[in-house]
Formats: C-alpha cells, structure tokens, sequence
C-alpha cells in the first residue's frame, strides 16, 4: 500500500510538473474568474441598451404631442371656408382633441409618479392598466346619463374607483388593492361579454358576431389568467418588483408556470404551460407525482425566499453554463492528454524503465496511474464548481445561486448549492469520465500517443453529436429501437435522474419545462448506472490486462 | 546469503565447483533454464547461469546474441517463457516486489522523466525502494559525480550524463545484484575508468554481485572477475578471466622469425592441417599447444629452414571468444 501511494505520489508531482498540465489548468483558472466576469458585464450592458431602446419617457410623449397640435393648428389657420376645408378641419379638429386627450392622459400618470414606461415591476403593468381605464371612462362619459344601463353606470363608477386606486399605486405599492380592482374589471367584463352574447342570439340568431365573441372571450380569459398570476407574483415577491430584488418578467413567466401546473393536476392533463402549442398529453401517475412535488417545491422555495428568479439569478446562470461548459471542455482536452499518453508516452521515451526496474509489481503501476487520471478529474471538476460558484456569486451576489430543493421520504429538502452545484457537475461529466477510460485503454493497447489522443478526442466529439443529434433534435429512443439503450452516450445523462428537480434551483430553467417530458425516454438510472459501470470496468480491465502481460521492448 | 534456487545447472560447471565448496561464495542471483522467444526466433535458449556476491561477472557476447534479453527478464521488461529467476533467495515470479528490492541496473540507455532534473528523478526512484534520505542520495550523487549537475532537468543531459544518473539510480537503494547493460555508452574515457573502479569497490568492498552486459572485450578483461560468453541465446561458457586466459594460452600463437616464411607456411600445413594465422617473408605466426612447439621446430630444421626465434604471444580474452564462439561475431 506505501508502495502504490509513493507511486501516485511520484505520478502526481510528475504530472503537475509538465508544462501541457500547467498551461491548461491555468486556462481552467483564467475561465472560471474571468467568464463570469465578462458574461456579468456584456449581459448587464445588452440588457440595459436594449431596456434604454423601448424606454417611453412621458415627458418626451407629451412634448411630441404637443408639436403635432402646433402643427395642426398651423393648417387650422390656413383654412378656407369651403365644404372642403370644413371637412379637413372637423377631421383635424379630431385629431387634435385625441391629442389632447393623451396629454391630459400623460400628465395624469406623470403627476400620479408614472414618468416613464422603464420599470420592471408591475407599476408598468399599472400603467398600462391607468391607460386602458382612462381611455374606457371617457368613451362610457360620453353615453348620455339617461341612456346608460344599470351595468355601464355601475362599470363607470368602477372605473372612477379604479382610476383613483391605481393612481395612488406609485405612492402606496398597495398591489393587493391593484389585483382586486382588476379581479372586479374581469368580472364586469363577464358581464358585458354575457350580455354581448344574448344580445346577439336575439339579434341576429342564424349569424352571431362569432369573431368578436371569441374575441372578447380571449381577452377575459387572458385578463383571468394574468390576475392569477399576479397573485402568484406578489406571493413571490410582494413589492411587485419594485425593491428589484426579483426580475420581473422572469417572476412573471415562473408564476405563468406554476398556474399552469396546477391547471395540469386540476384538469388531470398535461400541457406543458410555456408552450404555444394545445396538445394534451395525458396525466400519468408519474406525471401527476412530478407535478405534485414540484408545487411542493415551489411554495417551499416561496415560502423560504429560496426562488431562484431575479436578473441577478438569471445572470449567475447564464454564467454558470458558459462558464462550466468552456472549463469542462478543457478539463476533458488535459484528461484525454493526460491518460491518452500515461501508458504510451512512457514507453516510448524509455522513461517507464525506471519504473518497471523499481520493486513494484505493474498493476500498481497502472492502478497509481488511473488515481492520478481520477485525482485530476475530480480536482478538476471541484476547482471548476467551487471557483466559478464564488466568482459568480461575489458578481452577481450570494442570492443568485439556489439551493437544490427536491422531495425527499420526509417532504421536501434542500442540497446547499455548493454541494449542489459539485454533485451534479460531477454526473454531467460521466462523458470525460468514458472518454479518459478509453484513452487509457488506448494508450495501453496502441502504445501509440499521438493516435490515442486523436481517437479518444475524435470520440468526444462524437459524444457531443450524439447528444446534438439525438438528444435535442427530440428523436424518440423508441423509433431508433430498444438497442439503443446500449449505447454508452445514451447513458450519460444520469444527472437528469439524478437531480430531476434541478429546473427549479435555477433561474431562466424553467423553459426546460418543455423537454421535461417530452425529451426521449432514456434506460433509467438503474440501468445506465450498471451499464456504464459494466463497460467502463471492461475497458478498465482490457487497459490494465494489456499493461500488465505484455512485454515492455 | 547462501541460498537454495534449486538445481544447479550442468552448464554453469563454475557454479557447480563452487556450490561443492565449503567456503563457497553466496549466490547472490540464479538464473534457471532461462528462455525467450519472439516468434520463431528464440532469443534466450535454456541458459542457467549464478551471479556471485563480491565478483563483477562480465555478460558477453555478440550483437543480438540475447544479453539485453537477459537482463530485460530479470528486470522485469519482458515475461520468461520458462525458467526461473532468484535474486538474493527470492523468486523473481513469486516474490517479485522482494526480488527487485535487492536488484538495481540500467537496461540499455538510461532513460529518465525529462522534464524532472536529474536529483528528482533519483528521488522519485529512491523512494520507491524506502530510500528518503538525503544523505544517501547525495553520496550517490558524489559517487558518479554527478553532485554538480544533478538539478539540471534531464533533457539537457548528455547520454553520459544520463548513464551517470541512471548508475546513481541503480545503486542508490544498496541492492546485493546489480545489473548494467552497455554500461560505458556514452560515457568518456575517464568516464569508463571510473565506472569500472565504481564497479570493483562495490563487488569487492560491499560485496555486491554485479553483471556488466558488453561486446567490448578490452572493457570486460579489464572490468570483470568472471566472464559468461553467450552467443544465440545459449550460455557457451563461464570462466574467469584468468581461467579463459590461460586457456587461451593452452592454444595460443606463436611467431617464429624464418629464414622462409612462404616454405615454412606451406610445410607445416602439410603436416598440422590449419594452423597458420599469419605469414610473411620471414614470420609466420601459428596457433598450437606448447607441447608441439618441439616437434614444429624439428620439422623447419630438418627442412633446411633457419629459424631466428620462437616467441609466444600473451594470452588474451579475445583468443579465449573466438576459440569459444569458434570465432563467430556472426549475427544471425
């Protein structure tokens, strides 16, 4: 046993003294601290250029108002006093007083604290609201108080109401008030759409006005919806997304999702809520647990203030993937150097005989060797995790990163993300793993470097076509056949067995949602556990077989 | 250490004289119907043969005659297809980690980490034997003087530097055998002098049964105690230089100053068949036992012939080979 590990020592101190080692290792390093950096900055600045691009600031709306009315009342001036000119002036007249009726709209929101359509949170969603419900008033003021049914006097008076509370939303970020006048909107829309609809069956029975009915309908159902949604949203996050702690539009589209959840276990079907498409797919047993258990985990993680949503979040992610990608891929080039040339490389610069002439026997030769291949890979896949987790975080900020929530026997638990983040790096790269066990077997078997280098590369591009081409193109294991169970790269994705609620533990995940069950069924933890184990120890074997019985000229 | 590998091989006739003796020397390693075949050509052909502690035993013989095949079995290069190896009273296949515990050697050129300088690759191999003092590593380091160099990385080694290092490495951990492939390669005049005085103080002042692999004859009569001459594989003969010596000078040449070498040549062929080596107008120089030197000298007289002087050439090694391997340096 001393002998082995004086073997791994010598190996290791060997290893770390070679220049290829040390260069791509400082690449790691270099990745890990400055992607996270770089990808920090360039996302912040593309998303305030493109906020900056579609900022509405009142001010400038009401002054561009202002100058078409000047305008107007130039040609006004001009007029003659033909039937002509009348017309053209009565047509500008109404121009004119639209204008004007926007200005008087503007500078209500500007007084009211809405300068601009900038913010993210739901005051914009408010404004919009203050819009629609001013414009509504005036056309309802315009009906004549004798003629107005007992519906349309009490939706005015609504919108009085309305106007006045959301108005003072800027001031009183009392959303729950906000959520309520608009629940009370809908159901004055309900109203209407149901008088809208006997109106016509007496009207006109044989040809009702389909197209506006569904029309209305759509809004309702929308405006139904979103309400929902919002009272998801304050459940996340009750400023609305104004103290800026959470990204409003990602807040949005995760409350969509849950809505969309629980509609799944209402109406016992499944539809993926992010997709566009209607297609029902029904709600099997496993469906409905995993369904079940995420609404477990999601009001877990509301409730804990644990939600991953955020642009801080949403950054930290985006980082992290780069960043873990670029790393990884290095970390595989060193690997597949590293063991593509333990054996051959040895051999071929004679330097193996101080090995073979030292009182060991070879297999420990070969067993110190792969630690030191394995030693590297999960030093690697630590300095990769811990690295760009902290870097991340102290950029993006300790709230970016989520712990790993899942359903355990006892309800619902929590991994913290460091461990997290490790674990499943390490079972996202059981692909490096394959790959530096066949260069091994390579470099034992060829006794040729450069070609086990070449191959073992050539396979990990193969791995990542593989993946590209069957895994994301959607193509069903099924159609292609039960045989392809067997092979390896089918059974690489382990972490997604592994870790089946990771969508929830980081932000802008949730689109994932879309693959969730609709990607192909891989063999299943169990199976691609004992597969990958059966193969990489027969690889494993066939590497040390050859290194051990052949002859060393 | 006297030990037991079991039966002593008929060819090794040295070893079996000595096992007899009482005050014999240990065998410090045994070699045991040793063979190696690549293909049909069998490099190693049933070749026993014992190393004796205290004595530098020369390992001789042409170019592929499987010297270098030898010692990659016994240093593990390469796996027996018979026979049996014991270094020191251990089984080279059973207690293999033992056996190569009191084994050191260089198998042709020494080759090294080349990115690691010379002291780190002593180091690493030292420790693989227990060796951890520095001390130790130093005194190495001095003894084939290298102490100067020994942090310079590999790569910018001479290939007598590296034999330097890859001697400082076979001796480092104090084995009882050592073995040295075409030890001298390389290494310079004083370079070789050195290495054989290195060589002679471990056999004879600590006692280490040490084989030097060679084809330079000069190199093993000045070196060795003991010869073993090979030739295709086979062990042809194990003798110590001064038995091959004289041996040699049993059946030597002998230069005899003529008044006619031509008429002398051609007498004496007549009447001993082929045992002119040389001749002149006035020499011819003759392989024959001393015995009939008489009778070769009656003849030329009795033919007329003046003869100046008969004069005997010193016994050499060289004779010794080519009388052994009947004169083949032959590669086949």
């Amino acid at each position: 046993m001393s002998k082995l590990f004086t073997l791994y020592r010598n190996e290791m101190s060997r290893t770390f003294r070679k220049a290829s080692t040390l260069v791509i290792l400082g690449l790691i390093i270099l990745i890990c601290i400055a992607a996270p950096l770089g990808i920090n900055l360039f996302t912040r600045k593309q998303l305030s250029s493109y906020a900056n691009q579609t900022v509405m600031n009142y001010e400038t709306v009401i002054a561009q108002l202002n100058n078409k009315i000047t305008a107007i009342d130039k040609q006004l001036s001009g007029l003659g006093i033909s039937n002509e000119s009348e017309f053209t002036r009565n047509k500008l007249l109404g121009e004119k007083q639209s204008y004007e009726d926007q200005i008087e709209t503007y500078d209500l929101l500007i007084s009211a604290g809405y300068k601009d359509n900038s913010s993210t949170d739901l005051i914009i969603l408010a404004s919009e609201d203050l819009l629609s419900y001013l414009g509504e008033s005036r056309r309802y003021e315009m009906i004549p108080a004798e003629e107005r049914t007992v519906l349309q006097t009490d939706y005015i008076s609504f919108l009085n109401d309305a106007i006045e509370t959301v108005k003072k939303l800027p001031q009183t970020l009392d959303f729950a008030a906000f959520i309520d006048v608009r629940k009370k909107d809908v159901e004055f829309q309900e109203k209407f759409y149901a008088m809208l609809i006997s109106n016509s069956t007496e009207t006109n029975e044989n040809e009702p006005d389909q197209q506006n009915d569904y029309g209305l309908e759509i809004k309702i159902e929308n405006t139904k919806l979103y309400t929902r949604m919002y009272e998801e949203f304050l459940l996340i996050d009750p400023s609305g997304g104004t103290d800026g702690r959470y990204d409003f539009w990602e807040t949005q589209n995760f409350t969509f999702m849950i809505q969309g959840l629980k509609d799944n276990l209402k109406e016992g079907v499944y539809h993926n809520p992010l997709s566009w498409d209607n297609e029902r797919q029904p709600l099997t047993n496993a469906r409905r647990e995993w369904l079940e258990d995420s609404i477990k985990i999601i009001d877990f993680q509301i409730k804990n203030d644990t939600y991953p949503a955020g642009l801080d979040s949403m950054i930290a992610s985006i980082s992290k993937f780069y960043t873990v990608s670029v790393a990884k891929f290095l970390l595989a080039v060193l690997l597949i150097m590293i063991a593509g040339a333990t054996i051959s490389q040895e051999i071929a610069t004679g330097s193996i005989k101080s090995l073979i002439i030292a009182p060991v026997r070879r297999w420990k030769i070969f067993v110190s060797k792969w630690v030191v291949i394995l030693t590297i890979f999960l030093l690697g896949l630590v300095m990769i995790s811990v690295l760009s987790d902290l870097v991340t975080t102290a950029v993006c900020g300790s709230r970016s990163i989520s712990d790993y929530t899942y359903i355990g026997n006892d309800g619902v638990r929590t991994i913290p993300f460091y461990i997290y983040n490790l674990l499943s790096l390490i079972a996202e790269s059981v692909d490096i793993l394959f790959v530096m066990v066949v260069a091994l077997m390579l470099s034992s078997l060829l006794r040729n470097t450069a070609l086990s280098v070449a191959l073992s590369v050539g396979l990990y591009a193969t791995i990542g076509l593989y993946n590209t081409a069957i895994l994301e193109s959607g193509v069903s294991h099924m159609s292609l056949g039960f045989w392809l169970d067997f092979v390896p790269f089918a059974n690489f994705n382990l972490v997604s067995d592994l870790f089946k609620y990771r969508i929830y533990s980081a932000a802008g995940e949730t689109a994932e949602l879309i693959t969730q069950f609709q990607s192909a069924p891989r063999p299943g933890l169990l199976f691609s556990s004992i597969y990958l184990i059966l193969v990489l120890s027969c690889f494993w074997l066939i590497a040390m077989d050859s290194f051990t019985r052949n002859d060393i000229k | 250490m006297i030990t037991n590998p079991g039966a002593t091989n008929i060819q090794d006739t040295d070893a079996v004289a000595k096992s007899n003796e009482k005050d014999a020397p240990a065998i410090a390693m045994s070699i045991r119907n040793a063979t190696k075949t690549f293909g049909k050509n069998v490099a190693v052909n049933d070749l026993s043969i014992d190393l004796y502690a205290g004595e530098v035993c020369g390992f001789l013989g042409p170019n592929g005659a499987g010297k270098t095949t030898m010692i990659k079995m016994i240093m593990g290069f390469l796996a027996m297809d018979a026979g049996s190896i014991w270094v020191n009273g251990f089984d080279l296949e059973k207690d293999y980690e033992k056996a190569m515990d009191h084994l050191g050697g260089i198998v042709e050129n020494p080759e090294m980490y080349r990115d690691l300088s010379g002291r780190e690759n002593l180091i690493m191999y030292a420790r693989l034997h227990g060796v951890v003092s520095t001390e130790r590593i130093e005194e190495v380091l001095r003894m084939v003087g290298m102490q100067g160099r020994a942090n310079e990385k590999v790569k910018k080694y001479s290939l007598g530097m590296k034999q330097r290092i890859g001697l400082a490495q076979a001796i480092v951990h104090k084995p009882q055998v050592l073995l040295l492939d075409e030890p001298t390669n390389g290494l310079d005049p004083i370079g070789i002098r050195e290495l054989r005085d290195i060589l002679k103080k471990l056999a004879h002042e600590e006692n280490v049964a040490v084989m030097v692999s060679s084809h330079i004859l000069s190199e093993m009569q000045m070196m060795c105690d003991r010869v073993a001459i090979v030739n295709k594989g086979k062990l042809l003969d194990i003798k110590s230089v001064e038995d091959l010596r004289r041996m040699s000078s049993d059946v030597t040449a002998h230069r005899i100053v003529i008044s006619s070498g031509e008429k002398a040549a051609a007498i004496l062929s007549a009447h001993f068949g082929d045992i002119i080596v040389n001749q002149a107008d006035d020499f011819i120089d003759i392989h024959i036992v001393k015995e009939s030197i008489p009778s070769v000298v009656r003849l030329l007289v009795e033919n007329d012939l003046d003869i100046y002087s008969v004069t005997r050439a010193e016994g050499s090694l060289e004779e010794a080979y080519i009388q052994i391997t009947g004169g083949g340096m032959n590669i086949e």
